[in-house]
Formats: C-alpha cells, sequence, structure tokens
C-alpha cells in the first residue's frame, strides 16, 4: 500500500514498453514478397513466386452455435459446412443448374425414386474413401436428424436408401418430392463418413469430404479449420487446381458492423461477406480493398395479415396499398438504387420463376387513392406494421409513403424471437422483412398453408395448396412448371405480399486476397481461398 | 470475521434464487421462445410443437424453474439450447476474457483518475481543478459504443497500431476496449479520489506530520493517501465487480469474447439456461468481489481491524 | 513606581541561552479580498530551560505565533509580511525546504489542542514516534528506531507494549501523551505545546501537565505555553505574554504580570476569573467583543473595551512602556504618569 504510486508508474510503463514492442513486430508481416526469394516482380498467376498468409481470418455476422454439419441450416452454418463437407451436387445460380459434386450422374426415375452414381477416389479427412454406405448413413442412420435437424422434414420423407453398389445408391421416398433433387445442394445433406460417425458418436461427424476439417468450435465466438491435403476438392475440375497454400482458416463471429468493416480495412479479416449498405461509400473508397456488389438471393417484401388484419377483407385497401408503395424510392433509400426489382416473390433463380403478369403493380399514387376511396375505410386506417431492427429505417419510410392515402403506419420493432409470437396471436396488420430464397419450387409451399408455422399471412387457400402439393409430385418440367405460374398469377392477384426487390450483398475483400467464392444466397465457399502478402 | 465470511456467503443463496426467478419469470413475460428463433419455412405446427416439447418449452414455466433449481443444487447450470453444451463450460471459455478485460478497465481507470484526483485536490477551484471535472464528465457521457468505435477508426484502421477487435493479440487486443470500459468509470473514481484527498488534507495529523519534520512529499503520498485510498479502492474495487455485470456493449463492438456479450446474445435467442447460468455465475463473482472489498476494509483500515479482534476477544480500550 | 527605560532595549544578538527569538513579526491573510490581521508585530524571546506562557482569549493569534515558529502558517492564504525567527540560532523564514524539514521535530516540536485528530489513524503510536526519531537519524535501522519509540512511550507513562498498537486504541489523556511522545523523542530545544490540555477533563489534565514538568525539568526543553487558562500558567510557567488582537499588550516574569498587572486588558482576564472564595458573586466579564480582525481600529485595539480609555487610546497605536528589564507594557494611558489601573491601587 505504501507505494501505491510507484506501482502503478511501472505499470503504466510496462504498458506503453509493450505497446511500443509490439508496433515494431507488426512491421515484420508487411515485408514486401520481392525480398523473400530474391526474385524478380512477380506476376499475378506465377502463384509459385508468392508469400501466402498461412493462416487466414474471416468475420462473420452471425454466431456459430452448432457444430453438427447436418443440424442448423443457415447462412453461417452453411458457410461452415461448405468448408469441410459436401453433398451430392451443387448449384450453380448463374446457370440456374444442378451440377455434380460427391455424385457424378443423376436421374429421377419417378417422384419417389432417384438414382446417384458416385464419385471415386473420393477421401475423408480420416483417409477412408467415400463410399455408397457412407450416403446410406448420412440419410437414414443418425437418428437425432429426424428431430434435431432444420431439414427433419425432408429426412422423414426417405423411406430407405438402397446400396446398389460402392458406388450407385437408389432414394426412396415415402411420398413424391420432385424438388429432391434440388435440395441436394442444401449443405445440411451433407455427407458424413460412416465408420467415424460410428467410432464416435458425439463427434464423429467432423470428419468430411470437403478441403478443410474442423479443429476448434466456440460457440458464438469463432471456429477454425486445418487444411486437409488429401482432399479431392484440390483437384476438381472447373476450380483452382493444387493445395491450397493457406494452412489455417478461422471464421470469427464480430457481430457489429463497423467492427468487422474495420477489421477489414485494418487488414485483420480477409474477407467480409456482410458489409453494411451504409458503409458502402467508405469501403468503395478504399483503395486497399476490392468491394463487389452481389445480387443476392433474399428477398425483401411486405406481408399481409391476410386472417384478422385490417386488410384482411378489405380487397381494396390492399389494393391501395399495393399501389401507393414507392418501390423506387424504397430501392434508393434502402439499397441506393441497386437492388433488382421485382414482381413475384420467387428468387429469380428458383424453379419455377414467372414475371410476365398482365396486370403489372406500379407506383400510382392517383390509383392508390381511387382504391382507397373505395375501401372499407375511406377517411383512414390504422396499420400495425411490425419490424425487425434493421428494417426500422425502412418501416419509417413506408409510414410516409402510406400516409399520402390515410394510411397510418403504426411500426412496430422486435425481434426474431417475438415475432413468431406476434404471428401466432395474429397482432399484425403487416410485416416487412425479408426472406432467403432457394433453388427449389417448393419453397413457397407455406404461403397458403394453415399448418404451417412461417405462413405469416396467415393466408388460406386450399385450392393453391393443393397445387403445391401437386407439383411436388409433378415428374414432367413442362406440366409443374405450369402450375408454379399459375399459383404466382394468382399471388399476383390477391396480393397477400408484395415483393420489392432482391437485396445486394455488399461483399469485400482484401487486396490479394484469391479463391473466395461469393454466393449469390449468401452462404460464401471459402475452400479457396488464399491471401498474397 | 469467519463468521462474518460465512454470513455472506450464505446470502448468496436467497440472491440465487430471487435471480433465477427473475429471468425465468422475465424470459417468460418476453415474446416468443428459444424455438421461435429456429422455425424454418418447411416446419408445420405439429413439427413445431414436436420442437418444442424436446426442449421441454412446453412444460409451464413454475414447473421448468423447479427442475431448474433442482439441477443447480447439484452443481448442473443446465444446458444452453443454441449450443447444446453445458453453460459451465461455455461460461468456463469465456470468463478469462471478461476478467482480463475487467482487470485491464480497472487498471486504466486508476492510473488516470487518481494522478488526477489527487492533482485536483491539491489545487482544487485552479483552473485545472475545471477542467479535469469537465473531462471526468465527459467520459461519462460518451457514450462506449461511439468512443469503441472511434478508437478503432483512429488507431486500428487509419493507423495500424493496434488490433480492431477480437483478443489475438494478447495485451494489445485489450487495450483499446479497457479504455472504452475504463474512461466511462473514471469520472466516478476521480471525484471519489479528489473528495477523499480534499477531506483527508484537511486533517490536522497532516500537520502534525509537517511539524515532526516529513516531508511535503511524503506527507502527500503516505500519511495522507494511504488513508485516502480507503475509500478510493472501496469505490475501484465496486466498478471492478461491475465490469464482471456490463461491459456487453463494449465487447460487442469489439468481438471481445466475453460473458457480457454470451448473455446478451442469449437473451436474444431466448436461451434460458445460458442466461441464467451465467447471470447466477456472474452474480456470485460479484458478490464475492463485494465481499473482498469488505474483507479488505478489514486488513487496510486499523480501526476495523481491531473492531474484529476485540469483539472476539472481548479486550477493553486502553 | 514606574521607570521609563529606553524603548529599544539592547538585545543580546547571540546569546546562546535564547532557544527561539521572533522579531517583529507580522502574520496576515488574505482571504477573498480581505486581509485578516492575525499577528501585528509580535516579538518574542525563549530563554533554554524556561517556560513561556502565551495567554489570551480565541482569535488572538497565538497558535498563528506558535505556526509561524515552525514556518507552518498555510501559504495560502497566510502571509509573513515582516519579521525574524530564530530557532536556535537559524533563521527559519528564509531556510530552504530540506533544512526546514531538519529543524523541525529536531531543534523546534509543536503539540497540538486536539490529540483526538492530531495522530494518523492507519499508523501504530509506534511507527509515528518512530519516524521522527528516523528522520533525523538517517542512519538508524528501523528496529533501532522502534526500541527508541517505545522507550519514549515508557518516558511519558504508557507501557510499551502498547507500541504496536493504533492510535483510536487510546483514551484521549493516553493520545495526548503519544503527542508529546512524539515531540520529545528528538530531545528539541524548543516546544510549543499549543492548549494541550483543553480538549483534556479536568483530572487527566492534572496528570498532563505534571507530566509534562516533570520532563521540562528531565530535558530542560524551552517550552512556549499557549493557554487562555491563567491557572496553568501560574503553575507551569516562568514567563508570560499576553496577546490581543495580534498583539503583545503585556509581557514580564509571571510574578510581573501576576502581581504588579498593568495592562487594563491583564486586569480584565483577571477579573473574570470566578472568586472561589465567594461563589455567590457574579461573574465579570469584560464587555464587548474581539475586534474584527479585517478591520482593527487605527488606535489601540482594546480601547472600545477599555473602562480607561481615552481620545488618545482612540487615536493612535498605543506606546510601549517598559516597567522594568523584563516587564513591557503597551498602553497609551500610561502616558499619564499618575495614571494606575484598580488592580494596582488595591495591592
Amino acid at each position: 500500500m505504501k507505494n501505491v504510486k510507484r506501482t502503478l508508474s511501472m505499470v503504466l510503463a510496462l504498458i506503453l514498453a509493450l505497446t511500443l514492442l509490439a508496433g515494431c513486430g507488426e512491421q515484420k508481416e508487411t515485408t514486401p514478397a520481392g525480398t523473400q526469394g530474391g526474385n524478380t516482380p512477380v506476376e499475378t498467376t506465377a502463384e509459385v513466386a508468392k508469400n501466402y498468409k498461412k493462416k487466414i481470418v474471416i468475420g462473420v455476422a452471425n454466431p456459430m452455435t452448432d457444430d453438427d454439419p447436418q443440424g442448423l441450416y443457415d447462412n453461417m452454418h452453411a458457410t461452415m459446412v461448405n468448408l469441410s463437407h459436401n453433398q451430392l451436387l451443387t448449384y450453380n445460380f448463374e446457370k440456374r443448374e444442378l451440377e455434380p459434386e460427391l455424385a457424378v450422374e443423376w436421374k429421377a426415375e419417378d417422384a419417389k425414386t432417384y438414382w446417384f452414381k458416385l464419385r471415386q477416389g473420393v477421401k475423408f479427412s480420416n483417409g477412408e474413401e467415400m463410399k455408397a454406405e457412407d450416403v446410406q448413413f448420412s440419410f437414414t442412420g443418425r437418428e437425432k436428424l429426424l428431430t434435431e435437424s432444420t431439414q427433419s422434414a425432408t429426412f422423414k420423407k426417405i423411406e430407405s436408401v438402397e446400396i446398389i453398389n460402392d458406388y450407385e445408391v437408389r432414394f426412396h421416398l415415402k411420398t413424391g418430392d420432385a424438388d429432391f433433387l434440388t435440395r441436394m445442394y442444401i449443405q445440411t445433406f451433407a455427407i458424413v463418413s460412416k465408420k467415424a460417425c460410428e467410432a464416435d458418436p458425439n463427434k464423429g461427424y467432423y470428419v468430411g469430404t470437403g478441403g478443410w476439417k474442423m479443429t476448434d468450435f466456440v460457440p458464438s465466438d469463432h471456429v477454425t479449420y486445418q487444411r486437409v491435403d488429401t482432399s479431392w476438392v484440390w483437384d476438381r475440375d472447373g476450380y483452382i487446381k493444387g493445395i491450397n497454400p493457406t494452412e489455417e482458416l478461422e471464421l470469427r463471429y464480430q457481430p457489429e458492423a463497423s467492427t468487422r468493416t474495420a477489421a477489414l480495412e485494418a487488414k485483420q479479416i480477409a474477407a467480409n461477406a456482410s458489409i453494411d449498405m451504409a458503409e458502402y461509400d467508405v469501403v468503395s473508397a478504399n483503395k486497399d480493398l476490392e468491394i463487389t456488389l452481389l445480387p443476392a438471393e433474399v428477398l425483401d417484401y411486405l406481408i399481409i395479415n391476410m386472417n384478422n388484419g385490417v386488410a384482411a377483407k378489405d380487397d381494396n385497401l390492399r389494393l391501395a396499398i399495393a399501389y401507393a408503395l414507392n418501390i423506387d424510392e424504397a430501392n434508393a433509400f434502402a439499397q441506393e438504387g441497386l437492388a433488382k426489382k421485382t414482381l413475384t416473390i420467387w428468387g429469380s433463380s428458383q424453379y419455377g420463376y414467372f414475371d410476365d403478369f398482365e396486370n403489372k403493380l406500379e407506383f400510382n399514387l392517383d390509383k392508390a387513392k381511387e382504391y382507397m376511396s373505395k375501401s372499407k375505410n375511406p377517411s383512414g386506417v390504422d396499420f400495425k406494421l411490425y419490424v425487425t431492427n434493421n428494417y426500422e429505417p425502412m418501416a419509417t419510410l413506408l409510414q410516409g409513403q402510406l400516409k399520402k392515402i390515410g394510411v397510418n403506419v403504426i411500426v412496430k420493432q422486435t425481434d426474431k424471437a417475438g415475432m413468431a409470437e406476434v404471428v401466432k396471436n395474429g397482432e399484425h396488420d403487416g410485416i416487412f422483412m425479408s426472406i432467403t430464397l432457394q433453388a427449389i419450387g417448393d419453397r413457397f409451399h407455406f404461403v397458403c398453408n394453415p399448418n404451417s408455422a412461417t405462413n405469416r399471412a396467415l393466408y388460406e387457400n386450399p385450392e393453391m395448396l393443393a397445387k403445391f402439393d401437386a407439383a411436388l409430385q409433378e415428374v414432367d418440367d413442362a406440366k409443374r412448371k405450369e402450375l408454379y405460374k399459375e399459383i404466382q398469377i394468382e399471388l399476383n392477384e390477391v396480393k397477400p405480399y408484395i415483393p420489392f426487390f432482391y437485396e445486394v450483398l455488399v461483399v469485400g475483400k482484401n487486396k490479394g486476397v484469391e479463391g473466395e467464392q461469393f454466393l449469390p444466397d449468401n452462404k460464401p465457399d471459402y475452400t479457396y481461398i488464399r491471401w498474397a502478402e | 470475521m469467519l463468521k462474518y465470511t460465512l454470513k455472506r456467503i450464505l446470502l448468496l443463496i436467497p440472491t440465487i434464487i430471487g435471480i433465477s426467478l427473475f429471468i425465468f419469470l422475465a424470459m417468460e413475460a418476453a415474446s416468443g421462445d428459444f424455438v421461435s428463433t429456429l422455425i424454418t419455412e418447411e416446419m408445420t405446427d405439429e413439427e413445431v410443437h414436436a420442437l418444442r416439447a424436446s426442449y421441454g418449452l412446453d412444460k409451464p414455466v413454475l414447473e421448468r424453474y423447479v427442475d431448474y433449481m433442482w439441477n443447480l443444487l447439484h452443481g448442473d447450470l443446465g444446458t444452453s439450447y443454441t449450443s447444446r453444451m453445458p453453460v459451465m463450460e461455455l461460461f468456463m471459455q469465456k470468463i478469462g476474457n471478461t476478467t482480463m478485460l475487467a482487470v485491464a478497465s480497472t487498471i486504466v481507470c486508476i492510473l488516470i483518475s487518481i494522478p488526477l484526483g489527487i492533482f485536483a485536490a491539491r489545487h482544487r477551484g485552479s483552473i485545472f481543478d475545471n477542467i479535469s471535472n469537465v473531462l471526468g464528465v465527459l467520459g461519462l457521457s460518451i457514450p462506449n459504443f461511439w468512443l469503441g468505435l472511434m478508437l478503432i477508426v483512429w488507431f486500428s484502421v487509419q493507423r495500424s497500431w493496434l488490433p480492431p477487435g477480437g483478443n489475438d493479440d494478447g495485451i494489445l487486443s485489450v487495450i483499446l476496449p479497457a479504455i472504452t470500459v475504463g474512461t466511462g468509470h473514471t469520472a466516478i473514481l476521480m471525484r471519489t479520489t479528489r473528495s477523499a484527498m480534499l477531506d483527508t488534507l484537511r486533517q490536522d495529523y497532516l500537520r502534525t506530520a509537517r511539524a515532526k519534520g516529513v516531508s511535503e512529499r511524503k506527507v502527500i503520498n503516505v500519511h495522507a493517501l494511504r488513508n485516502a485510498m480507503i475509500p478510493i479502492l472501496s469505490v475501484a474495487l465496486t466498478q471492478f465487480a461491475g465490469c464482471f455485470g456490463g461491459a456487453a456493449l463494449t465487447e460487442t463492438v469489439f468481438g471481445w469474447p466475453g460473458v457480457g456479450k454470451m448473455v446478451v446474445d442469449a437473451v436474444k435467442q431466448r436461451d434460458i439456461p445460458l442466461a441464467c447460468g451465467t447471470l447466477i455465475m456472474k452474480c456470485i463473482i460479484i458478490s464475492l468481489i463485494g465481499l473482498a472489498t469488505d474483507l479488505l476494509y478489514v486488513v487496510v483500515d486499523p480501526r476495523v481491524k481491531t473492531q474484529f479482534a476485540s469483539a472476539k476477544r472481548g479486550k477493553r480500550n486502553g | 513606581m514606574e521607570k521609563t527605560i529606553n524603548a529599544t532595549a539592547a538585545v543580546k544578538k547571540e546569546d546562546p541561552e535564547v532557544v527561539l527569538s521572533i522579531k517583529n513579526l507580522t502574520v496576515q491573510f488574505k482571504i477573498e479580498k480581505e486581509i485578516v490581521e492575525a499577528v501585528n508585530d509580535v516579538s518574542i524571546e525563549l530563554k533554554k530551560g524556561k517556560t513561556l506562557g502565551l495567554v489570551g482569549e480565541t482569535g488572538a493569534g497565538k497558535t498563528t505565533t506558535a505556526l509561524a515558529a515552525l514556518n507552518l502558517v498555510p501559504n495560502p492564504p497566510g502571509i509573513i509580511k515582516s519579521g525574524e525567527i530564530r530557532v536556535c540560532g537559524k533563521d527559519v523564514l528564509h531556510m530552504k525546504k530540506k533544512e526546514l524539514e531538519k529543524v523541525r521535530g529536531y531543534d523546534i516540536a509543536m503539540i497540538f489542542q486536539d490529540p483526538m485528530s492530531s495522530l494518523n489513524p492507519v499508523f501504530t503510536v509506534g511507527y509515528q514516534i518512530a519516524e521522527s526519531i528516523r528522520i533525523h537519524n538517517p542512519g538508524m535501522k528501523k528496529e533501532e528506531a522502534f526500541e527508541k519509540a517505545k522507550d519514549m512511550l515508557e518516558v511519558v507513562g504508557i507501557d510499551r507494549a502498547r507500541a504496536n498498537e493504533y492510535p483510536h486504541q487510546f483514551s484521549g489523556g493516553m493520545k495526548q501523551r503519544v503527542v508529546i511522545a512524539i515531540a520529545l523523542a528528538c530531545d528539541p530545544q524548543v516546544l510549543i505545546a499549543d492548549e494541550p490540555t483543553t480538549a483534556l477533563d479536568v483530572t487527566i489534565q492534572a496528570q498532563v501537565m505534571d507530566m509534562m514538568r516533570d520532563l521540562k525539568e528531565k530535558y530542560g526543553t524551552g517550552t512556549i505555553m499557549i493557554t487562555h487558562d491563567l491557572g496553568i500558567v501560574a503553575e507551569s510557567c516562568d514567563d508570560v505574554a499576553v496577546m490581543y488582537a495580534g498583539r503583545i499588550v503585556e509581557q514580564g516574569t509571571l510574578d510581573e504580570v501576576f502581581n504588579d498587572t498593568r495592562h487594563p486588558y491583564t486586569e480584565g482576564l483577571f477579573n473574570s476569573l470566578p472568586n472561589i472564595k465567594n461563589r455567590a458573586a457574579k461573574l465579570h466579564p469584560i464587555k464587548g467583543l474581539m475586534p474584527d480582525p479585517t478591520n482593527l481600529p487605527k488606535g489601540c485595539a482594546f480601547a472600545p473595551r477599555c473602562k480607561y480609555a481615552t481620545d488618545a487610546c482612540r487615536e493612535r497605536q498605543p506606546s510601549t512602556r517598559h516597567f522594568s528589564e523584563t516587564h513591557i507594557v503597551r498602553c497609551t494611558a500610561y502616558d499619564d504618569p499618575d495614571f494606575m489601573i484598580e488592580r494596582s491601587r488595591k495591592s
């Protein structure tokens, strides 16, 4: 207690000294490649002469909570699975087709039966070769998937997986599912090693065929991967060949968008696939970063409560609202005008996309007022609009737009969990939110299904539901697309949903980073990422 | 003194019961539950019900509460809904980081507040006193969030002196978050130091010391400070304990993997066992720090020390 | 009866017998634009082994004079306007800090009025005594100094085993003994005791006074006993100086001041003492109040309350008169050769 001041001064001096030392330390890392091997100035394609970082950190916006590749399905966990595991098929968003992954040939024999021929010579990270028994195990061998996986509905549909030989399987489904093949690209349908899972029922699922193996998992903090040199992905047609020079990868949870951007700018992280649109100006001006605007498979739309909401039994009110919405203004406000507008809720890469409607919705204030005067409350009506945090500014914008026709929007904010309660109790007149789109045609089955937990419009339409069911059983391509076209036309007429636009993702990476795949479904694949110094 | 310590530890029990009951009821009152966060478009109502049952969330709140407390009695803090890992394990992973931040923040706070407070007290009424007062209030009013981001911009982005977050770089990573949390506390500690010093500087025993021939430096730094330290340390330790409760915002901004952020995430995801278990552990830690602070008084202030001793031995004052 | 001696009595400059010499000391306090004239042209001389009683009411300037002797007057707001103070011949007002620290506690020591607050509560009494010893004996080891501290405790009548106890474990009288032990630890030549027994009750007071007398005999310390209690002065002092409004109005030997009182104020002090022989008699306090030190009258400060005051008294500062070599009085009334105060007439 005597010489408190002296001790404190010493600690301060120590801290300062360490800071200075560390300052010296940092400079070493940025030694230019040229001084390493004494080579002549390097071409960007001549990888041999470059010096690559051994460890790369990538900042992510959402927490990692589940280490089971077949468990939780969302952007974050799909990103994780992309590194460590593979599926039977993969989806090419540009071409809108399925492409081979662990299966090289496939056929839909009928709505309930599907045949796959497997790729040979694919090794798991434990050295074992992937064979038909692993595929069978992945789909039917893990009981918990029937209850704990978010894709449990599909797992439950599988009656059995028939092993024809080491490299051929046949799926037998209980009910027809025309989307089954398309579903196979979803990360949750990863192929795990039967031997590994039986040897270690707790963590055997870590073993996959991907280029990376998970080594450290701290929930809501980070997950690290070590490179698997024997993986087939390093010799895959259409992708960068050769073993990735990066040895260690870390996905780090950085919840605060500004911090994530700062980390990118400070070169702490190599890539950031979720840069806030608000920071687009700042990052695009930074010469050390490469920023891309990626049209995403995410739809922003307005959901109307068709059951007990104020616009439920009032078609004119709904039309009035639809015409009063200035989607261009919303686009300019939230997406810098860069988003692609859409007239249908279907994703642009989704099976069965149709938008050539006769009555195309356009912003028209006069028409809106006309419909409003014909509605049940021509003098004005209250409209409870629910949003989650990030869409609160948009809600305020819409409030201003709808005020012009006498609709008094009351903005109510809640979080993800709260929203489910709101829907359950039917407290809303409308919800503005986004939905992640998928390639499968049946994606929107829930929109008219009274039994669905996510039918936020509380919309019931038995005929439409029957069409969805029929489409799922329909193997004929043309017939199937016709059904979806009819559904979309009807949705456009009734308007339980008013689609706005597909969000634009701002993705960024540091100069010298290559091999990253920022995909439109916001589930990037970092398998091939490397960073030349 | 042992009896006193035991009594304080026993007081933890009603505190824990109170806190856990509060969490359960509060989460219940909040709309939605954990399963609401899991619902995807493919699921039907029955599937949602089944999922709810698998987590035991279909049982009434008091029944779940009793189950939880029963497990707690056996030292089991429960299993997190989101990660399905034991809460104790999750807590242990992160408590070290929060402790490091708490220690660093308190050091930053002490290093700024105490010298400034002493100086302000000695030059009371001067312009320096007023400036440091203003700075203190500034530290209190600046939102942590903003300060944290600004520090990142100045020191990590514009100049690469310090890392922008995470805790890879050991002591370097903790500097900016510690400054962010520490400046918020400096106002209070500086004020405390100032008034403690002013109070002490008035005391007659300093005059006695000077009359003995003690040098002015020693009069301030030994005779005065030693007395002023008692309330100062008490406040500093209380702030240290507070770091364990709060700092969630700073941890979020810097991506600092601590328990503050963990609780906030748990509440957002309606992960009751994680939220409850973490808060119980935090409460225990804070209470223990409080107990340590009170016991420190015994060590540091002879008047309290002899109170215990004489109470024990029934000694009369001379 | 009186002799008028030349006012400027020659003072032996380098008298080794004089351990404390205060000459023409003027101390003022500047508080928020007002100037408090606390000490006005005070001169005191203390000889080795003697006790000088400094008497006066509260606010007379006694403590300030004492503090000045150690150069302990708090610098804002106190200013020593003029004067020379020598402790054992050393000029304390113009010394460097380090030298001053050596003098304090070693050549001159002071004990203060309230023992309750004079001791630092977080250090043991042994430590506080030993600290003084160690400061003035730089080479000495801690343990040795502590032993000496224990010796001092015995000297003041406290069990040496209590050296490790804290001040709050002692009663008021014991605390004051500790304070005295600290003061005398280095055997100073000058001891200033500022109302050392005022805060204690009467029985303890007697004990402490007895002890101080014994110590004075044992150590031969020159003492200034500041007090407002004439009884204590009678018991312990060799010489007396009476202060009023920052001035010394009368000074002389104990016998001179008590039995040949000359100044009206001193008379007033004696008159206000209760008479033990006549308990039913009314008390006679001095009428009026001490003047406001920020606004002292231009004439004699006591004039407003003095029953003998003349116009001359109110006009100018009182003249200094020697009634003997040691008996000095400052009173204009004595310009009239026939003037006598009542107390003088009685005797």
